[in-house]
Order: C-alpha cells, then structure tokens, then sequence
C-alpha cells in the first residue's frame, strides 16, 4: 500500500504530466489557452486573480527554490530569524493564495455568466486547489519551521525519484497531513495535461526578447520571379 | 530598402448609406459561431457617436495603440515589460458589456405557446446564458442618434470643440451625422501583433494582412487592449482571439472581401500598396502633426523603375507590382491624396483610409436662399454643418489644414461636374477653383470616374496569390489543419 502510494502514484502522476503535456502541445495547440473569462466579469477578478497568482507563483518558487538547492536553504535558516522571516513571509502568501482562490471560486457560482464558461474539469482543478492550500496552511501552522524540514526530509525523497532509487523511509514517518499535502501536490501535476492548468507551460517568456512585429510568409518569395 | 505588397482600403465616407449589408455578409461567413455572436469584424458606426465598443476612440479608457516614449515608441499599456504584469488580469480589456450581450429570440414559443386570449410573444434569449434577458443594447444602438446626449453627445472627438460648436452641430434643423464603417485596419504597425505575448497574431509578409494563429493563441487577451481601434475579439468559448481576416481566403482566389463585394452604396475599394518595411518604426514615431504626410511617404511610386527593381529583389511577383500599378488605393491616397487614415495618432500606420465625407455643404440655407455657387464659397467652407474641428480628430490628428484640402478637391470635381452637365457655372472658374487645389481636368476626370462610375474590376484590384507557391500548399495537410480556419472546441 505504501508503494503504491508514496511510489506508484507519484512515478505515474509525473509520467502522466510528461507525456500528456507533450502530446497536448505538440498536437493540440488550439486547446490550450488562459481560457480568461475577464471579458465576463473583471472586478473580482481583479482582486482574485491577482492575490491568487502572485500568492502560488512565490509558493511554488519557494517549493522548487528547495528542492534545487537544499543544503544551501537549509544552511541559510540556520540562523533563527532568517527562518522566522521566510516562514512568515511564505505563510502570508499562503494565505493571500487561499483568500484569491476562494474569491475565484465564490466568482464563477456566482456569477451566471461566469458559469456558462466554466468546464467540469474546472471544479476539479478547484477541488486539488483548495485541498493544497488547505493541508498546506495547515502543515505550515501544526508542523512548524517547514522550510528548515522540507530541505532534510522531504526534497532527498523527490531527489530519490529522479535518481530512479526511490526511498521512502523518512516520508512514511511524517504526519498525516504533510503526506496528504504532498501527495495531493502529485495529483496536481497529473491533471496539468487534462486541464486549463497546462497554461502555465504557455507562459510566453520569449516575448521579453521577441520583436514587436511579427511578419509570417506563406510563400516562398525566391520561387517567385524565377 | 525593404519592399513590402500590404493590400489597403479606401471607404468614401460620402457614399456611405448605413445600410449594413457589409456588417451581416461578413457575420454570415465569419462570426455566427458560439462565442463569436457579439463579434462584429465589420461594423458602421454613427458619427458623431460613442461607436462599437462603447467609446473605443478613448484611449484614456482603453490604453490601446502606441504612444512616444522619449525618441522610443512603446505601446500604451502592454510591451515587454507592461505587458507581462496584466496576464492575470488586464485592467483595461473591454468587458461584454462594452459591446452588448448577444441575443436571439424565443421563436418556438410562438408556435408553440398553448391557446389563449393573447397574442404569444418571442422573448428575447441571451446566446450567453440561454436565459431570457433584458435588450440593453446592441452594436449599433448609436445608429442615427446624432444629438442624443447618451451617445453623439458623448463622442469622444468633440472633447476638443468648443460648447457652442457642438451646440450649432446638435440644432435640430442643423443635425448632422454621417456613417463610418470600421474594419480591422491591417496597420503596417499593429499594436496587436507588438503586444501579443504568444507571438500568434502574425502580418502575413506577401500581403500584410493580420492574422492570429489559432493554435498559437493561449488567450492572454492583451490585443484586444492594445488594439486602439478595438477589432480584436476575445471568443469566450474558445479562450483565443479572433480578427477580421480580410476574408484572406476568398482573396487568395481573386474573390473581394464579403463586406466589400456586397457593399450597396459602392464605397469600398481594394488594392495593393508598396511600402517600405525598414521605415515602419522611423514613421511611426515622427511628431504628430507629421503623422499624415510621413505615413503617405512610406508608399512607394509602383511606377519609379527603382521602386520597381527593389520591389523585384525583395521578390514581390511581376503581378503584384502590376497590381500596385492599378491600385484604386494608390489613387486615392498617394496621387490625388484624398483619403485619410482614421485616428493617425494611434501611430499603428492603418491600411485602411477613409475620404471624409462632404455632407450637405451643396445645400447650405441662408436667409431663406440654396446657396449653390458663389464666388467666394471657399469663404464659407468653415461654416459647413460638420465642423472640420471634427473631422480634423477623426481623420488628421487634429489637422484641419488636411482635411479643408481634401474637401475643397471633392467639392472641385463636383463643380466640375456641374459645369459639364448643368453649365450653370463658368469654365474658368471651375479651373481657378481646380488650380486652388492643384488639380487639373484630367485627374478631375479620373477622380471623378473613379468615384461615381469605375466598375467592380476597377474598384478592386487584387493581385493573385501564388497559392502554387504557398508553404502550406508544400507541406502535409494533417500539420497545417486547424492552422487557418476556426475550429469548434
């Protein structure tokens, strides 16, 4: 049970967001968009969206920023007040990210035409959202001092994935909550490719060095004339 | 040099009926899709009015177009760095209820509806939410609605007039108006393009149309912001952006745009220009009051043997410069330059332009007297019912020098014309009024020609499109499906 769990679903969850996500951008561009529905409702957008995405952007930076480099995080919070401003800073986050998303989500029951927008897988991406940052506030407030642990017990486990030796002895031991919270983060990324979720891979980062103007041929001028 | 083919436009305002034919051809090819019923590629506005979206003309609401930054030209409120800060929510994307919410009727309730003592009735249906709703508008509520305060009132272009010109424009007995169709311009310096993070939104090279890609498209909305003349649309169900298309596929098989070919009152012409691409950026960005003239200097002469030359080496085809030759356009914008872009401080270089319309100036009422020719008429050309204050915003940033030029030539040819059919007025003053504006008979003639009898294959000129040729004609059909038209989701 504990492989399937810790081990089985977590291979896969990646697997399924590897693959699914290449195969949705590669062949099917046209169904990948923000699908904003700004152009329905803007003003609690404004307020959710925003507090939202900023809040998960520094979050999920944080959570990476930990896994590339724990020794030197975990160094870095050894003096106490480093840490205590991390933890602060990032549990303020957290809940700017909780209060966006529920904002988002009062928005699209609410608002009817909202509601016409809105798909079924959606509500799922609704569902693992609130879960996340549910168990996640909760970790960081019940099992504190996360960012000096996270680096120690949980970032060797994912390290462990990728070195394709998967250990899980120091995970089984944490409590309930971290497990749900890591685990649901796995359910996550699975559901990248099926969802609007998949945006996030659209993030246009080429257009800080593109041209402004875009010229696209359709045909091949040199044949022309000749 | 750089030489680019761009297919421009000219509409001649003064033939303008406002019958909207062009707008329902083009909703029935294009936009009768779900999530495109609010689109309108092609609309006619009255001016003086608030337009389609409301108020589009202001910028200080829609931050669209590109603005001078120190000697740099950068866009209002997108670009590299703006830009990427309003992903997640832009503040200054028009929402539905800047345009309206589409609707259709409750039709079967008329047949259906059970015996009674009344009359059944067709409610209106949001195509939104499928409920039943409230008519608060449409895209063309503004439609012959000069001097109501909700909308001619509230123009945008009459910020600058004086209270008491706008008075004199709105007496009853004096009302004017006039319709001005919009199309997505096809700029030579599309603010869509410059603010599209996906780089999806594309100016196809051969011809300069502006086209989004479909698959490219991930929905960040920020062309239908940046677009100052608001014809980009955002397609709520499909999550990506739609344009006019210039109906780029009956172009490519020598057909004319639907919105063009249908047209009634034959205002539309087509054809090529041949501009200078290495110049965009410098044009672009000259100070306002050279805005007109510079835009005009960017067109090059099909006709100068080293235009032509260049033209060959940056591998336009022998037809498309023989097009540029017999570009109606041409005519109106370079030779006899009588057409003006519309709203040329955006500083998006439009490839559509517009002859101002003339009005009734003809039939001015003065003490109780048609005044129809007089020898000092040019005296009283201030005086026309529309102010040129008013066209000056619309059509010349503000330059009513520019736009007086053009209205004393439409009024010379038609002098003209009523010496030879009426013989009321005198040859020679016809010619001194023709040499005011540096006109002789015989570009009267072909303006005159051009504008009242040129028939279907002179008003359109298109050039072929070398689908032989075509990269996509090359390649595997199953890469390029759903690249050009809309896919259903």
């Amino acid at each position: 049970m504990e492989t399937l769990l810790y081990i089985v679903f977590p291979y896969l969850a990646m697997l399924t967001c590897l693959i699914g996500s290449i195969i949705r951008i590669r062949f099917l561009g046209y169904t990948i968009s923000s699908f904003s529905s700004q152009f329905f409702e803007s003003k609690l957008l404004y307020w959710g969206s925003r507090m939202f995405h900023t809040g998960i952007v520094i979050l999920l930076l944080g959570h990476l920023v930990g896994l590339i480099i724990p020794r030197s995080i975990t160094l870095f919070t050894n003096h106490p007040l480093r840490l205590v401003i991390l933890e602060v800073t990032a549990f303020a986050f957290a809940l700017m990210t909780f209060v966006g998303v529920v904002i988002l989500l009062y928005r699209r029951i609410k608002e009817p035409r909202v509601r016409v927008v809105t798909r079924k897988t959606d509500f799922l991406v609704y569902g693992i959202l609130l879960l996340q940052i549910i168990t996640g506030i909760w970790v960081a407030y019940f099992h504190r001092w996360g960012i000096s642990w996270y680096t120690t017990v949980l970032a060797p486990y994912i390290h462990s994935f990728f070195t394709l030796s998967p250990d899980i002895s120091a995970f089984a031991t944490l409590p309930v909550m971290i497990k749900v919270h890591a685990l649901s983060g796995f359910a996550f990324i699975a559901i990248i490719p099926f969802t609007r979720l998949i945006h996030f891979f659209a993030y246009p980062y080429h257009y800080f060095y593109r041209q402004y103007l875009v010229f696209v041929s359709n045909i091949n001028l040199e044949k022309i004339n000749h | 040099m750089n030489v680019r083919a761009q297919i421009a436009m000219v509409f001649h305002l003064d033939k303008c009926i406002g019958c909207h034919t062009c707008s329902v051809a083009c909703k029935n090819i294009w936009t009768d899709r779900k999530g495109a019923e609010y689109m309108w590629w092609n609309n006619v506005e009255t001016k003086p009015g608030t337009g389609y979206p409301t108020q589009w003309e202001d910028q200080e609401i829609y931050q669209g177009g590109w603005q001078k930054h120190g000697h740099r030209l950068e866009l209002k409120a997108s670009g590299h760095w703006k830009g990427m800060t309003r992903l997640y929510h832009n503040p200054y994307m028009p929402n539905i209820n800047d345009y309206y919410e589409p609707f259709s009727y409750d039709y079967q309730q008329l047949i259906n509806a059970p015996a009674d003592d009344d009359q059944p009735t067709a409610r209106p249906i949001s195509l939104v939410t499928g409920k039943p709703m409230d008519i608060k508008g449409g895209p063309n509520w503004d439609d012959d609605l000069s001097g109501t305060p909700d909308y001619a009132r509230s123009d945008v272009n009459l910020r600058d007039l004086s209270a008491e010109m706008q008075e004199a424009m709105f007496q009853l007995e004096r009302m004017v108006m006039f319709y001005l169709p919009r199309i997505c311009n096809h700029c030579l310096n599309p603010a869509c393009v410059a603010a599209c993070p996906s780089g999806a939104i594309y100016k196809r090279a051969e011809d300069g149309v502006v086209l989004v890609n479909q698959d490219k498209c991930r929905g960040w909305r920020l062309c239908i912001s940046a677009c100052p003349y608001k014809k980009v649309y955002y397609n709520w169900k499909s999550g990506k952006s739609e344009k006019c298309i210039l109906c780029y596929p009956r172009l490519e098989t020598g057909q004319v745009p639907a919105c063009m070919h249908s047209c009634v009152g034959r205002i539309r012409y087509l054809g090529v220009l041949l501009y200078d691409a290495d110049k965009i950026e410098t044009i672009a960005s000259v100070p306002e009051e050279q805005l007109l003239s510079k835009h005009r200097d960017i067109y090059l002469d099909p006709f100068n043997k080293q235009v032509v030359q260049y033209a060959k080496d940056c591998g336009i085809p022998d037809s498309t410069i023989v097009a540029a030759q017999k570009s109606p356009v041409y005519k109106f914008v370079k030779e006899w330059q009588i057409a003006l872009p519309l709203h040329p401080e955006f500083r998006t270089l439009p490839s559509l332009f517009y002859v101002p319309p003339l009005l009734p100036i003809m039939s001015q009422v003065r003490d109780q007297q048609v005044l129809v020719s007089s020898k000092n008429f040019w005296g009283n050309i201030d005086e026309i019912r529309i102010p040129i204050a008013y066209l000056a915003q619309l059509f010349a940033a503000g330059n009513e020098h520019e736009i007086e030029c053009i209205l004393k030539k439409q009024l010379a040819v038609r002098y003209l014309r009523r010496f030879e059919t009426v013989g009321d007025v005198s040859k020679e003053w016809v010619e001194s009024l023709l040499s005011e504006v540096h006109l002789n008979f015989e570009i009267a003639h072909s303006m005159y020609h051009l504008t009242s009898l040129a028939p279907f294959h002179e008003r359109f000129v298109i050039p072929p499109a070398h689908r032989e040729e075509s990269i996509e004609m090359l390649r595997e059909t199953s890469l390029h499906k759903g690249e050009t038209g809309f896919n259903t989701f």
